[in-house]
């Protein structure tokens, strides 16, 4: 009973902002939908299918209500080498399998591992994002001639200065509609829509991926999916958490996981490219004042009954207008805060968030850029964590080291090195004690590092006392110290 | 007993604006609102910026405490609102529903060009607020 009333709340407890929302969305996705199909040069149809079917499935099967997923510039960007290689058939395929990894991702938990990646890739990812899309957007403007540019200042412009007027209509999408008529009643020489592909009221059909399956069919599909499932997911769950703070709710970011899943394999088999959540978009749906589930169907169903209704029209779009609109989506994704943070944050943070957008930028794969920027982020932890001192005191025979900092396989070697038995030896030290209160021994490497500091000393025959263990430290000592060992050995003699 | 009520965003110009406040409050012995509005923008970089809800709150409230801790160690009374949505519809609004001595908002938050995009909220108070407006440079 309580599950039904929070079902019902979740789609019919905001129903007029909830309806209105979602047509601003749907109106907001088009321009969005056509030009992501653009990036990853396909069909515009291909992107516009993928939009809708996404919006629907999602807003069933998702876990976070009003959140927005359509065809984005993150996905689009992953497939580009793909589709230019292999064609729509296997970005069809490819969609479908990363589908089913999010599904098991999903299953797995995966909303918890995502805390484990750092704030400052996250950054580094929106940052990457931004500036492939404005890179995408360059070839739009070859072998064209002046009048593109004075169409993108023209959107721009627009885009920026609307708002002032009212914030209820999408200024991109004024932009859109202004610039195209300006192109149609001025008779402009420009490229529009309809000359890089064709937009037709035609329903989507079911159909299998038609690719050969085959183990290569695998091969090549495979690293595509897992990027995708990834790069997906990280889009997804941050933007719920955006969409959570905007609200003031919770959702649930595991059922959020299975839903992308669901709706990029439903998405796949109707002929659309995958897709994931929008940053861009589910802003201005909470912001339009949507809450529940039916907005983000509302969103679906608009954009559906718009491709049949004005797929003419769409055509008629001048490029020129799109690429304005995705300039301001990539300035609108890339977080300009990181600039100023540069100065004050710490230098591994700005180290790891570089290191992600320029492997993002070279390799064209937003999943590698994060890879890079987890494996960095993980070395200079580990180089930070890894830093070890030991302090010597010697009064008379007796010589004190006490050990401050963590002892695991990246510290021993500076842990070993700092014990000077030759100078003990030298000033008559007779007995050495290693004060461990400060510090945790966390593998093997750390046992043999103690094992190594222990032989050392019984070979100038002085056996040194370890003290204060914490109780894990010293479990692990007595299982797997060689030097306890031997001396069992040598009492047994 | 009066409310003063205060625009803050955790800049440093709210903070020099609590300190207007703060004087406003004493001399009409008022207490005073912190109106704090969570906008998309900062729902986005908090997002960015933390590993999780709990994380995000509590960089939220480290954000604010400057403001609060200045709001007791002046002995004066608040409390602390919170809203979502567009900053200056959302303070304007709040600023009228109930009848305040004062309003104090701080100059700017945002950047140049952002204010250039969107206005700034400073001076759409000062035009829609009913109570008078006070602005912190």
């Amino acid at each position: 009973m309580e599950r039904l009333n929070t079902l019902k709340h979740e789609w019919f407890g905001n129903v007029r902002a909830d309806i209105l929302a979602g047509i601003v969305v749907a109106l907001a996705l088009i321009p969005e939908a056509i030009a992501f199909s653009l990036i990853a040069g396909v069909n515009p149809m291909v992107g516009l299918y993928a939009s809708f079917i996404i919006a629907m499935v999602i807003s069933i099967a998702g876990g976070r209500p009003a959140m927005i997923s359509a065809a984005t510039g993150a996905m689009a960007l992953v497939v580009v080498s793909l589709v230019s290689d292999h064609g729509l058939q296997y970005l069809l395929a490819a969609g479908i399998l990363a589908g089913i990894i999010q599904i098991v991702l999903g299953y797995l938990g995966i909303a918890r591992l995502m805390k484990f990646i750092p704030r400052a890739v996250m950054v580094g990812f929106v940052n990457a994002l931004a500036i492939l899309i404005f890179q995408a957007q360059l070839s739009n403007f070859e072998g064209e001639n002046w009048i593109i540019w004075a169409i993108v200042a023209g959107s721009l412009a627009i885009i920026f200065l609307f708002p002032r007027v009212t914030k209820a209509i999408p200024a991109p999408l004024v932009a859109i509609i202004i610039m195209t008529i300006l192109a149609i009643t001025l008779g402009l020489d420009t490229k529009n829509i309809g000359e890089l592909g064709t937009i037709s009221a035609t329903l989507p059909d079911f159909l299998f991926p038609d690719v050969p399956f085959t183990l290569e069919t695998l091969t090549i599909i495979l690293p595509y999916s897992v990027s995708l499932a990834f790069v997906g997911l990280i889009e997804s769950l941050l933007t719920s958490q955006i969409v959570d703070d905007m609200t003031g709710t919770d959702s649930n970011k595991n059922r959020e996981s299975r839903g992308q899943g669901i709706a990029n394999i439903i998405a796949g088999f109707f002929g659309g490219m995958p897709g994931c959540a929008m940053i861009g978009q589910s802003v201005i749906n909470v912001s339009s004042g949507a809450r529940g589930r039916l907005s983000t169907f509302t969103a679906g169903l608009a954009l559906f009954i718009m491709i049949m209704t004005i797929s003419d029209v769409l055509m008629l779009i001048p490029v020129g207008a799109l690429v304005g609109v995705m300039f301001f989506v990539s300035y609108a994704t890339f977080d300009w805060g990181s600039l100023k943070a540069m100065r004050t944050a710490q230098k591994s943070d700005t180290v790891v968030m570089l290191v992600t957008v320029i492997v993002t930028v070279f390799t064209h794969d937003l999943s590698l850029g994060v890879l890079g920027g987890i494996l960095t982020a993980a070395v200079l932890f580990a180089a930070k964590i890894s830093k070890i001192d030991l302090g010597r005191h010697v009064s008379a025979d007796r010589a004190e080291y006490t050990v401050n900092g963590q002892l695991f396989f990246a510290s021993t070697s500076e842990f070993v090195n700092q014990f000077d038995i030759s100078e003990d030896v030298e000033a008559g030290v007779k007995q050495v004690t290693i004060d461990f209160a400060n510090t945790h021994l966390w593998d093997d490497s750390a046992i043999g590092a103690i094992d190594k500091v222990v032989f050392k000393y019984r070979e100038v025959g002085i056996e040194p006392e370890l003290l204060n263990l914490n109780k894990d430290s010293e479990k692990l000592l007595n299982t797997l110290a060689l030097h306890l060992k031997q001396q069992d050995a040598n009492a047994g003699h | 007993m009066g409310k003063v009520f205060l625009a803050a965003d955790g800049s440093a110009h709210s903070k020099r604006a609590l300190e207007k406040a703060i004087q406003l409050a004493k001399a009409a012995n008022a207490s005073i609102d912190i109106v704090h509005v969570i906008s998309a923008r900062e729902s986005k970089e908090a997002a960015l910026n933390s590993t999780g809800k709990i994380d995000l709150e509590t960089k939220r409230k480290q954000m604010l405490k400057p403001l609060f801790d200045l709001a007791e160690a002046e002995g004066v009374e608040y409390e602390y609102i919170e809203l979502r949505g567009e900053p200056d519809v959302e303070l304007v609004k709040y600023a009228n529903h109930e009848p305040y001595e004062y309003v104090v908002v701080g100059s700017r938050g945002l950047n140049t060009f952002q204010e250039f995009v969107l206005g700034s909220v400073s001076h759409k108070m000062a035009k829609r607020a009913l109570a008078p407006v006070i602005i912190v440079k």
